[in-house]
């Protein structure tokens, strides 16, 4: 029998379990590639963001120095990609990137280089709503063992196609 | 207050709800799916593997949630510029993100989404946007809709050791 996790399907979750957690060291390198596939490193990929060059958060560290964090820190969007992983990692193939989903996360500490993030969550409610199969999960992901950087709720639309 | 050149700053204050821009459509490109891929660390086969994808009940690889700002995003440079004004060059964090998916996308999609500012609001000395985006597939179904909320003003000192 598989233990992969993905490979359960929507009878199988629990209301209260844990989803498997997930560590990320975060680096340099890491923030910088994010960039990359955001579009960020190069102004011509997304409209009107010239501004940028030299004065990106995430990649120019004199900038980042100067202004309100002190130092480069990790985009938003990277951390909102820990939870959604945190999700997609745990429940049944297909869930959450599927559509018929929503989120909400709210940001409330940065990232930095050098920082140990551990994302973790727990299923709080499965249901069935307009034919649909679901699951919210309350998730949250913290640094260095006591600082929150996100909490998030999701409501994740769990396909019925995941093989066993 | 203008920067060098003499544009004024898109400060809190110059922003009004129901600043907008016209469409602009963007392509789900599976090599940016591969890209997110190798630089996020999420080796989910789902993304890079159609097969696989197929093997799962899926019609072709996953587009991951990471996805929508890459492929809607705010854009909000253009509303800027299209305003007369230039974006402040400093950090207007990001802090939260609403979002609610309809109609899966998929590769090969052309994603058009409309951008509005839809909010501004104040808390505990800080000032705040909303942007708010709606995004269509080329169906003209909706495939998701999402509040974005950046901290346009009002760093404190101790940001720097958050």
């Amino acid at each position: 029998m598989s233990k992969d996790p993905r490979d359960r399907t929507f009878a199988d979750l629990k209301e209260g379990e844990a989803l498997q957690p997930l560590h990320i060291a975060v680096t340099k390198e890491h923030i910088n590639g994010f960039q990359d596939f955001l579009g960020h490193h190069d102004p011509n990929t997304i409209e009107g963001t010239q501004w940028l060059v030299g004065n990106n958060l995430h990649v120019d560290e004199d900038f980042s120095r100067r202004n309100m964090f002190g130092g480069v820190v990790g985009d938003g969007n990277q951390t909102i990609q820990y939870l959604c992983q945190l999700l997609t990692d745990s429940l049944p193939w297909g869930s959450l990137v599927s559509g018929w989903s929503s989120l909400d996360v709210k940001l409330t500490n940065p990232t930095r280089p050098g920082d140990e993030v551990l994302a973790t969550g727990n299923i709080v409610r499965k249901f069935t709503e307009d034919g649909r199969d679901y699951v919210t999960c309350e998730t949250k992901a913290v640094k260095q063992g006591d600082s929150i950087v996100a909490v998030g709720t999701f409501k994740a639309y769990v396909p019925a196609h995941g093989s066993r | 207050m203008a920067n060098e050149t003499g544009t004024p700053v898109y400060e809190w204050a110059a922003a009004e709800v129901g600043d907008t821009i016209p469409p602009a459509d963007i392509r789900v490109e599976q090599s940016r799916i591969d890209l997110y891929v190798t630089t996020s660390g999420d080796g989910n086969p789902l993304y890079s593997d159609a097969a696989f994808a197929k093997s799962k009940g899926m019609d072709s690889t996953a587009v991951p949630i990471s996805m929508a700002m890459r492929v809607a995003p705010t854009r909000r440079s253009v509303i800027i510029r299209e305003k007369g004004y230039s974006h402040p060059v400093r950090p207007t964090p990001f802090a939260r993100w609403e979002c609610q998916f309809f109609a899966p996308m998929k590769p090969g999609d052309v994603i058009t989404s409309e951008t509005r500012l839809g909010e501004k609001f104040e808390k505990r000395g800080r000032k705040y946007v909303v942007w708010t985006i709606t995004a269509r597939n080329q169906h003209g179904e909706k495939v998701m809709e999402y509040r974005s909320t950046n901290c346009w003003e009002g760093a404190k000192p101790e940001d720097k050791s958050r």
